[in-house]
């Protein structure tokens, strides 16, 4: 496809540019100095170690460790003709066991959901005034998170049943499991506690702002309104930890820069267990490949494994639908666009 | 095990988990629709889906693979192992992708593998690739072809290759072809002692006086030696075999004393009106030495002397005798006349001609194997006149059979060598090169047979080549060689990929007998050559022998005192085969001490040499 390069793209180009580099590059900024210093007032920097083997051991005491990730597979484009198919893994570094998987189908078209979705909406939308109406396919979005989140805690739920493990590695944040699947949550956080199970999440992509947040005024103007991720870049050494003092909404976080990409991770663990939060941020980076993005490489493995690729799930749905449907209700036409 | 990926009627790619794919090894595909077609497995590849992912998404270093080990997970483990798969038939459509894939059992490709009971051909090793099917195998076929692998000999797993020697009335000639090191010879001795067990009557013509069967193989265990010693004569040119000079055509002779130092023109010119028919050494050497005086002499001179007088009785009638030479040869260039004489003492001085070649010719007739040394110049001309003879023989018994006319028995033979490409070189004329390429083009008519191994395929005849309907083709790294070895065999580009890395003795062996390459790693040897001993400890034994030899000579005249050792001296030197001096003594006195074989103690006046307590 030929991009037509006009002197009006160009221009919003440039544009848009100049106006990113005056917010991030101007240094009428904070220097990494004096940010580490504002910030070393509500947590705490850590330099980590890539542990030894003797210091693994101690840790995990020879029980395995699980990996939990899902993942979603969308036939069809545009609401409500479309169907998901959801999946949860969670793998155990026992190669003997195969992992625990757990299924569910999301669609709009399916009356069940349907229903759920409609339902919601107009809870949403008695409360609300006018402009902050929320629509159905926003509405179907979180349902669909919802359900992923609950999948993934259940088959964590399982590993600790089934396996016994000394950690649980979930992709993405605990807060995320705790708003999304709250039932689920609190069971398995009960068990965890009792049976003695590490949980942590790992966050690739950080989206929050507790730090700006938190430090307010003392900010520069500029730089009040930032994420987390944007003050975080380039601040840390690499294997060096920035842990919050204090646990919000029950869970201990900090930022780890886990490889040579000067962006953070985060990892957050349950206030309970956060005594330990050295120990298991220095386990997910000795996890971590230095030339890597930052993630444990045991995340990238459940991730590959638990990813269904899209053809894979068009021959699922080509066996088990039948054809004249799958046409009518999740033909997207752009696909048989020849570009 | 399961067919993945594109496949072609031709080949498919198999892949598993589990197990890891052997080259060469067989396989079976289960697509009943094509029949379960039998493939072979042609390259092998292992694929680690976790390894390639960090090519995009970050380098997995060693630490973290470590780590990961450490809380339980070995990533190597997570590898997919991966086989090119060539059908033995072409397909008629191509094989089912997911197709399963299982190994066969030894009956499924017994007709494919075994041609021949053992006992009717050369068991030269094992087939590779069929380690898997070795316990179903027939009793017969186990425990007949053990192998040699790092210094040791181990037990056949796999099934023997057995060559059906028979079916080389109808392919004939074999082809032994590899680089320094890979194995030639090594295989040649294996097919040699084959040979014997069958009583095929053998030239093998030995430049590198290798071929001795008399000393067993000193790692092999009992059970599989075999002796030898009735089965095979080694004759040495010029000490125990030669050629009967009255025999040789002139053609032969101008070749032997070419090999002896190549000839000019005009020295092929004066053989040529030198040699006459039923000459013998003698006559012809006399011939050639009068000339020489004659020449020296010169017609002046002689004329004079005959008409003056000055000459008389004997002494003139050889000089009229030396006239008639000039008159007959005279126009022959001297300096080409003592060239000849040169080189004809050469080869006497070689023994050439004191011997004949009847021992050889009796050794064929009782079916034995006979191995001719002799250094490489010497043996290429010897070889023209042994096969020429030998062959005329044989022709000439097969001739007449079809005329049915009674004449003597002559036995079929074969003929082996090594450095074929100086018997019959491409591009030029030696002297074996048209009695060979004779053998080689319609030797199969008469039952003669030749196994020609050579380092430079490239150097061999081409019409020779082309004739060899077997090859064993060991490991080649030259790539001229490569070029050649793939258009003269049926080898495909993966295994000519592979001829660089072939470990010594394993071989691909590309025959019209069995229709397809087969890899096959070529069985321990029964005997070994009497020289395999390594030049250097060679060299430390030799001086350990000589040690030894002094040692013994001196040690009953111990002590010695070094400012008397005349008094000693006389003793020592009775006892040796050499004189020594009083300073060579001390010397090697002093050497003995060194080594620790006895002792040299220093008092105020010299040195005492003592024994050892
Ligand atoms: N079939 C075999 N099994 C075990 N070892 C072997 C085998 N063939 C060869 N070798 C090893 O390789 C060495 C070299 O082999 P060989 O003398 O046959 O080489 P070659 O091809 O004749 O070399 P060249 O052209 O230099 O004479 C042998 O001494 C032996 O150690
Ligand atoms: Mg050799």
């Amino acid at each position: 496809m030929k991009m037509l390069l006009t002197e009006d793209l160009k221009f919003l180009l440039k544009d848009c540019n100049d106006k990113l580099k005056e917010k991030y590059e101007n240094q009428s900024n904070l220097g990494k100095k004096d940010l580490r210093r504002l910030i070393s007032k509500m947590a705490e920097f850590i330099s980590l170690n890539r542990m030894k083997k003797v210091e693994i051991d101690k840790l995990i005491k020879g029980r395995p460790i699980i990996g939990v990730d899902g993942s979603v597979n969308k036939q069809g484009k545009v609401y409500p003709h479309y169907i998901e198919l959801l999946q949860a893994l969670a793998k155990s570094t026992d190669r003997s066991q195969s992992g625990i998987v757990r299924h569910d189908i999301f669609s709009p078209m399916i009356e069940k959901d349907k229903q759920n979705i409609l339902k919601k909406v107009s809870i949403a939308n008695n409360k609300v005034d006018e402009d902050s109406k929320v629509y159905a396919q926003e509405v179907a979005g979180k349902i669909r998170s919802s359900l992923l989140a609950s999948l993934e805690v259940l088959v964590a739920y399982d590993s600790i049943l089934k396996w016994n493990p000394s950690l649980i590695m979930m992709d993405g944040s605990l807060a995320r499991y705790k708003i999304q699947a709250e039932e689920e949550w609190e069971e398995l956080v009960e068990l965890a506690l009792k049976r003695e199970v590490l949980i942590v999440g790992v966050i690739e992509e950080i989206g929050t702002h507790d730090l700006s947040l938190a430090l307010g005024d003392d900010l520069p103007n500029k730089m009040v309104d930032m994420y987390d991720r944007e003050l975080m870049f380039g601040l840390l050494e690499i294997g060096e930890m920035m842990l919050f003092a204090d646990p919000k909404d029950q869970l201990k976080k900090a930022f780890v820069r886990s490889s040579r990409d000067p962006g953070v991770i985060g990892i957050d663990l349950l206030k309970e267990q956060s005594s330990v939060i050295k120990d298991v941020a220095s386990l997910v980076y000795s996890l971590t490949p230095e030339a890597g993005r930052g993630i444990p490489i045991w995340l990238d493995i459940v991730d590959e494994e638990v990813r269904i690729s899209n053809k894979m799930m068009e021959m699922i749905i080509d066996n088990y639908l039948d054809p004249t449907l799958k046409q009518r209700l999740f033909h997207s036409k752009r696909a048989d666009r020849v570009y | 095990m399961q067919v993945v990926g594109l496949t072609t009627q031709q080949e498919v790619y198999v892949a598993s988990k589990e197990r890891k794919f052997r080259i060469n090894e067989m396989l079976k595909i289960v697509d009943e629709s094509l029949g379960t077609p039998l493939g072979e497995v042609v390259e092998t590849q292992a694929y680690n889906r976790y390894i390639p992912l960090s090519i995009d998404k970050g380098f997995v270093d060693k630490g973290v693979i470590a780590s990961l080990q450490s809380i339980g997970y070995n990533i190597s483990e997570d590898e997919i192992n991966i086989a090119k798969v060539r059908l033995l038939k072409e397909a008629p459509y191509p094989i089912k992708t997911g197709s399963n894939v299982v190994s066969p059992e030894f009956s499924e490709v017994k007709s494919l593998l075994v041609k021949e009971r053992p006992e009717d051909g050369l068991v030269l090793g094992v087939i590779k690739g069929t380690e898997e099917m070795g316990q179903e195998m027939d009793e017969e076929l186990k425990d007949i072809a053990p192998l040699f692998e790092d210094e040791e000999v181990i037990p056949q797993i796999g099934v023997p290759f057995n060559f059906k020697v028979k079916a080389m009335h109808q392919y004939p000639h074999i082809g032994i072809i590899g680089g320094s090191g890979s194995g030639k010879s090594f295989g040649m001795r294996v097919i040699l002692e084959e040979l014997m067990k069958l009583r095929v009557p053998t030239i093998v013509f030995d430049p590198h006086f290798e071929m001795d069967f008399s000393t067993k193989f000193e790692k092999l265990a009992d059970k599989y030696a075999n002796d030898f010693s009735n089965d095979f004569e080694v004759y040495q040119i010029g000490q125990t075999v030669g050629v009967n000079f009255s025999d040789l055509s002139t053609k032969d002779l101008s070749d032997l004393l070419a090999a002896a130092s190549s000839l000019s023109d005009s020295m092929i010119n004066a053989v040529q009106s030198l040699h006459h028919k039923r000459d013998s050494l003698l006559s012809f050497k006399g011939r050639l030495e009068d000339l020489q005086k004659a020449q020296e002499l010169g017609r002046k001179r002689l004329e004079r002397d005959v008409k003056s007088g000055a000459v008389e009785g004997d002494l003139k009638e050889e000089y009229q005798m030396y006239l008639e030479l000039l008159d007959a040869y005279g126009n022959l260039p001297p300096s080409s006349v003592s060239g000849l004489i040169w080189r004809l003492n050469r080869l006497e001085r070689e023994g050439l001609f004191s011997h004949s070649i009847d021992q050889i010719e009796v050794g064929i007739k009782e079916r034995k194997l006979v191995v001719i040394q002799g250094p490489i110049w010497l043996l290429q001309v010897f070889a023209t006149y042994v096969l020429g003879t030998l062959y005329r023989k044989r022709r000439d018994y097969k001739d007449a059979q079809y005329r049915q006319q009674e004449v003597d028995y002559f036995p079929p033979f074969v003929i082996a060598t090594d450095e074929a490409h100086n018997f019959a070189p491409k591009g030029y004329d030696a002297p074996a090169n048209k009695v060979i390429k004779e053998i080689a083009q319609e030797g199969r008519k008469y039952g003669t047979f030749l196994i020609l191994a050579t380092q430079r395929p490239t150097l061999l005849d081409e019409t020779v080549t082309a004739q060899l309907n077997t090859k064993f083709v060991f490991r080649t790294v030259r790539a001229s060689d490569i070029e050649t070895i793939k258009q003269e065999t049926d080898l495909t580009a993966e295994e000519a990929k592979r001829l660089p890395y072939l470990r010594s003795g394993d071989t691909f062996v590309s025959s019209a007998i069995f229709g397809r390459t087969l890899a096959v790693r070529i069985r321990a040897s029964k005997t070994e050559s009497p020289h395999t001993e390594n030049p250097f400890e060679e060299l430390n034994n030799h001086s350990e022998a000589e040690d030894d030899k002094l040692y013994q000579a001196i040690v009953n005249s111990l002590p010695i005192d070094s400012n008397d050792m005349m008094s000693k001296l006389e003793e020592i030197n009775d006892r040796l085969d050499v004189v020594l001096e009083r300073n060579i003594l001390a010397d090697k006195l002093d050497d003995l001490a060194e080594k620790g074989k006895i002792v040299a103690r220093k008092s105020i006046f010299g040195k005492i040499y003592e024994e050892i307590e």
